[in-house]
């Protein structure tokens, strides 16, 4: 169980780390931010480095390095930004803390720091042998690709289990993440005077038909329990005097999907447009999606720890992306839960300190354990 | 051809105000000896010239031209002959009718009994309020009027009316990947967009009928992830003189539940076969061309609109030419010789 010391000091940490306001584009603040991790860490004896990849810093630190690791926490330490500037100041009100990032994903990363340097005391008093790691990134907001994908992309590591809990609920494994399949798609037609639109040929109306058709293929989803692919339009965007044909529209697609069937309709649906239309389209993202295998022995494990604190978890499938897709192709395990808090990116961010303290526990537990047969795998 | 080839090099759009300035300095260059009345408003001149020192109660006639043109790719400001086709933004619409119109103008009206005006304005393209609407609310008016608009030597007897407006839909904002939490603005749209395609269809070819054009479309959202919350589309309709009355009623029950805001309604127009000018403009037609001359209807509306507000009569005659508005537009070189011929004709036949 937690001390009450260390229970005020996981509330310090998350709490310090709110008051960074590391919004996207905040790339200077996020750099304070991972430099007031490292120190933390160097109080502790801890060595991490800082790296930079297009103005996004990242902060790695492992027990031992060039070994594999046992177990790597990865989190990101940005936030999307908030229009009210009280955001930034965190404050408990009846058993939550409040503040920019507090379930997104601040208050997660202060129990990771916290986890891993009671870990790195028992590894040097040589009760453990296990190597564990921490990865803090500053651009999963925005697609995570100067961060968590930089170090999987460059093989900075090897881990045999990720923690990241950036999606899941306090009682709820997350097993399954959709992937996501962005594309922009531009119509052309011809120009013509508003008054003979014969003459002309609308790019406005070719556009909307292509949508129509592809919205066929994909119907809108009208609820939560519905996990099938999805298309949404982000964008049209067509036109310009008003008495003209338009001979140019675009528009923004946002597609997320379950598995390799899905991305095979996706294409076809856009390649029948483009044949039927004269549509051109335009790949903006691609993220695969995510699948754990809920008989894994380390979710099997994660399990039987949150049975030893009072928890059964249930397994979820989430329709949103995280920066686990670019772990997608290492076929590792990732235990994704986190704490009870409020939907993420409102401007009322909170997260429960005992559903905190909890999740703190059980990852504790979860990384300390070396039992062969998980070693095995 | 050396006016029109002057008037197409000057980029005279409405976003260069200093070129609405500089293409009526050029026209009325032309024009001396003539009373020159000067209007402005909202730095879009305009000039109503004629023979006499003061200004007649009513005109016989007036020739009506805009100069200012819709915007165009930078070598179309580069007036360009070839195969007998001068090309060039305004070439057809209307830079070369309205040195036609001028210079026919020159030659006749001077030496005329009768009350001939011309009026130059700068704003046609977009709705023309600051320059034939406030010349006519300054108490010009005439029986008949001719906007030398490219007809290929049509006579313009019937031009349909204008609705601009747009139309709004609100949803409801949520992540992309959680569309049920939302409403899409865009597809609430599409809905809209799908009643147009069934009551207005995109016509194949010329028709007298009523059109939709879908101008613009848009949303302030530019997040892909994001269930857009406002889409706002901009239409253009022309509708036919015989759909005045239904045609909004129709629009309005067709777009139920999205906010409506008319920018304009324009009404059609309309000038009887008994007018004794047109009856003059059509033989001057015949006479020259010997050709029969051709009754049109217009579906686009011109200046000649605002004269039915007072309930004066026009007609929109112009020469040969295509591509107005286009990326290649032009005006037959021959036709606008015989435009210009006919024009005075037109006016020597008054006496």
């Amino acid at each position: 169980m937690v001390t009450a010391k260390e229970k005020k000091e996981i509330i310090s940490v998350v709490m310090d780390l709110i008051r960074f306001d590391t919004s996207t584009g905040n790339d200077k603040t996020s750099k304070e931010c991972l430099s007031y991790v490292k120190g933390k860490l160097l109080r502790n004896k801890i060595t991490s480095r800082i790296t930079v990849v297009k103005n996004h810093y990242s902060l790695l630190s492992t027990f031992k390095p060039n070994t594999p690791i046992d177990y790597l926490f990865v989190g990101h330490i940005d936030v999307v930004p908030s229009s009210n500037p009280q955001a930034y100041q965190p404050f408990i009100n009846k058993g939550k803390i409040y503040g920019r990032g507090a379930i997104d994903m601040k208050s997660e990363v202060g129990a990771m720091i916290l986890s891993y340097i009671q870990a790195y005391k028992k590894y040097k008093k040589s009760e453990s042998k296990l190597n564990i790691g921490i990865l803090l990134t500053s651009d999963e907001e925005i697609g995570g690709y100067d961060g968590l994908k930089h170090y999987v992309d460059q093989n900075f590591f090897t881990a045999k289990c990720v923690i990241l809990p950036d999606s899941g609920h306090a009682d709820s494994l997350t097993i399954a993440e959709k992937g996501v399949f962005q594309v922009r798609l531009d119509s052309t037609g011809f120009a013509a005077h508003g008054s003979r639109p014969w003459q002309g040929e609308n790019a406005i109306e070719k556009l909307m038909f292509a949508l129509g058709d592809l919205k066929k293929n994909f119907p809108l989803p009208k609820k939560n329990k519905e996990w099938v692919a999805s298309m949404n339009i982000g964008k049209i965007e067509g036109g310009n005097a008003t008495n003209s044909v338009p001979s140019r529209a675009c528009s923004h697609l946002d597609f997320r999907y379950r598995n390799d069937d899905d991305y095979s309709k996706i294409i076809k649906a856009l390649d029948e447009v483009k044949k039927k239309y004269d549509i051109t389209y335009t790949i903006v993202l691609s993220g695969k999606p995510v699948s754990v295998n809920p008989k894994d022995e380390y979710i099997k494990h994660i399990c039987k720890i949150g049975k030893e604190y009072g928890i059964n978890f249930k397994f979820e499938y989430a329709h949103g992306a995280s920066d686990a897709r670019h772990l997608s192709n290492l076929n590792i395990p990732i235990i994704m839960f986190r704490p009870n808090g409020s939907e993420a990116h409102d401007d009322n961010e909170w997260v429960d300190i005992e559903s905190l303290i909890q999740f703190y526990c059980i990852i504790s537990s979860f990384i300390s354990n070396n039992s062969r047969h998980i070693h095995k795998i | 051809m050396d006016l029109t080839k002057k008037l197409i090099s000057i980029e005279s759009t409405d976003a260069h105000k200093d070129k609405l300035r500089e293409v009526i300095d050029v026209c009325v260059k032309e024009l001396e000896g003539y009373t020159i009345e000067k209007f402005n408003q909202n730095d879009r001149p305009s000039v109503l010239v004629y023979a006499g020192k003061t200004r007649p109660k009513q005109f016989d006639v007036i020739f009506n031209a805009h100069l200012d043109v819709v915007s165009a790719q930078e070598h179309q400001f580069h007036p360009q002959e070839k195969d007998g086709k001068l090309y060039g933004r305004g070439a057809s619409d209307m830079k070369g009718g309205a040195a036609a119109q001028l210079l026919s103008f020159k030659e006749v009206a001077k030496n005329s009994t009768r009350a001939i005006g011309l009026q130059l304005v700068t704003d046609e393209e977009i709705g023309g309020y600051d320059g034939t609407f406030l010349q006519i609310n300054a108490g010009v008016r005439t029986p008949f009027v001719v906007a030398g608009e490219p007809t290929d030597f049509g006579v313009g007897q019937k031009a349909k009316g204008v609705i601009w407006m747009n139309v709004k839909a609100k949803g409801l904002v949520a992540h992309g990947a959680y569309q049920w939490r939302g409403e899409s603005a865009i597809l609430k749209m599409k809905k809209a967009i799908d009643a147009i395609e069934k009551e207005f269809p995109v016509l194949e070819k010329e028709e007298w009928r009523t059109t939709i054009n879908i101008a613009k479309v848009e949303t302030s959202n530019t997040t892909y992830n994001k269930v857009p919350d406002d889409c706002t589309m901009k239409l253009d309709i022309r509708y036919i003189p015989e759909d005045w009355k239904t045609v909004k009623p129709k629009i309005e029950k067709m777009f139920e539940g999205l906010e409506l805001e008319f920018l304009e309604f324009e009404p059609p127009q309309v000038t009887s076969e008994t007018n004794p000018y047109f009856k003059q403009l059509l033989t001057s037609i015949e006479t020259v061309s010997a050709q029969k001359a051709n009754i049109v209807l217009k579906h686009g509306a011109s200046d000649v609109r605002h004269f039915s507000r007072v309930e004066g009569e026009g007609v929109e005659f112009g020469p040969i030419g295509a591509g107005l508005h286009s990326d290649d537009e032009w005006v037959d070189i021959k036709s606008l010789s015989t435009y210009y011929r006919i024009l005075k004709k037109f006016l020597e036949n008054l006496k």
